[in-house]
């Protein structure tokens, strides 16, 4: 019928020859029917009305496409604006690196100094310590509080000679 | 049986063909005087599908023109293939549409009878009435209508009917030879 393809030859594929060269006969009958039976056209009218519309609507497509593509490109400059930004002002400059490196610097120093003061008060209580414990060892008492534990210990070892089942309750 | 190439003239493009890639190109690029040139190329063929379909000059001139409509809305869409394959699945679509949306389809129908019964001929009252065809195509299931419109306005061959309507080519020859056979059979007792 449109001359796209061979009808004879497609129905070959279907059909035994006699069948496909009768159905190819009944399919051009019945596109000949349509031939002679033209459905109305469509009036000036009615065209030239449709021209009209689907130019409206291809207006209506642009305008939607250009305000599309107008808010991508104000999306887009707002994102570079903010990555610039933060590439730049929000990120310190050189100079501002290096105070902060300094201040960073003295910073520690300042801690160091505090850790040698702790670990020098340290150093003299552990001597203190060290101190004490010799003197312990030497049954040097050097304090009332010693003595006082010491009597209650020696009360506490007469009471256990004295009755021996206190440790039954 | 030996396969045989019986799409071989599709290989080459024809100056028409060209002519109609041109015409494409030029409202994909949003020309509205290639609108107007595919209005004007297609709109009585594209008419006469939705008149052979609903038998109503009204109801088609609304899908026409909703068709031609949803051409300047799709027509970046469309890539490569038959533009009439592409163009008449659009049209096939919206007739579908419609008919869900038509639920006094049958009635109509029904007033039409009435009418052909109380309007005996006056053929300027209502000049589809009295169209042959279209009295046997109102006959056919609407499935076989679609199909035989389809293939004669929209001018696919079977290949790409086959592939519009999703089925294999066997099916849809099948379909067309008994729809047509059908129709002209109905056509006879009329």
């Amino acid at each position: 019928m449109n001359g796209k393809e061979n009808i004879d030859q497609l129905l070959r594929r279907f059909m035994t020859g006699t069948d496909a060269a009768q159905a190819a006969r009944e399919i051009r009958a019945g596109d000949e029917v349509f031939r002679t039976h033209p459905a109305p056209e469509i009036s000036a009218d009615l065209l030239h009305s449709i021209q009209l519309r689907a130019a409206a609507q291809l207006k209506r497509e642009q305008v939607h496409r250009r305000a599309f593509w107008g808010s991508a490109a104000a999306v887009a400059a707002v994102a570079l604006l903010t990555g610039i930004y933060w590439l730049t002002a929000a990120k310190p400059s050189p100079s501002a690196r290096r105070t902060y490196v300094a201040s960073t610097g003295v910073d520690l120093l300042s801690k160091l100094k505090l850790h040698d003061a702790m670990l020098s008060t340290m150093d003299a209580e552990l001597t203190d310590l060290a101190k004490s414990m010799n003197e312990v060892q030497k049954d040097v008492p050097y304090h009332e509080d010693c003595l006082s534990i010491d009597l209650l210990e020696l009360e506490e070892l007469e009471l256990l000679a004295s009755n021996t089942d206190f440790w039954k309750g | 049986m030996q396969p045989v190439n019986v799409y071989s003239q599709e290989k080459q493009p024809t100056d028409e063909q060209l002519e109609l890639d041109r015409l494409i190109l030029r409202c994909k690029k949003g020309d509205p005087q290639a609108f107007d040139e595919l209005v004007k190329r297609y709109s009585n063929r594209c008419y006469a599908y939705f008149y052979r379909l609903t038998g109503r000059p009204d109801q088609s001139e609304e899908l026409l023109s909703e068709l031609f409509v949803r051409l300047v809305r799709k027509i970046r869409s469309y890539v490569d293939g038959s533009f009439e394959k592409w163009m008449f699945t659009i049209a096939s679509n919206l007739f579908k549409d419609s008919l869900r949306k038509q639920y006094r389809q049958k009635r109509l129908l029904e007033e039409k009878a009435e009418l052909l019964a109380q309007n005996e001929g006056s053929p300027r009252q209502c000049p589809e009435l009295f169209d042959k065809l279209q009295l046997a195509m109102e006959k056919l299931d609407r499935e076989t209508a679609e199909i035989l419109n389809l293939r004669y306005y929209s001018q696919m061959s079977f290949k790409e009917l086959a592939e519009a309507r999703k089925e294999p080519i066997g099916t849809t020859l099948s379909k067309v030879h008994r729809g047509l056979k059908k129709l002209r059979m109905i056509m006879d007792e009329l």
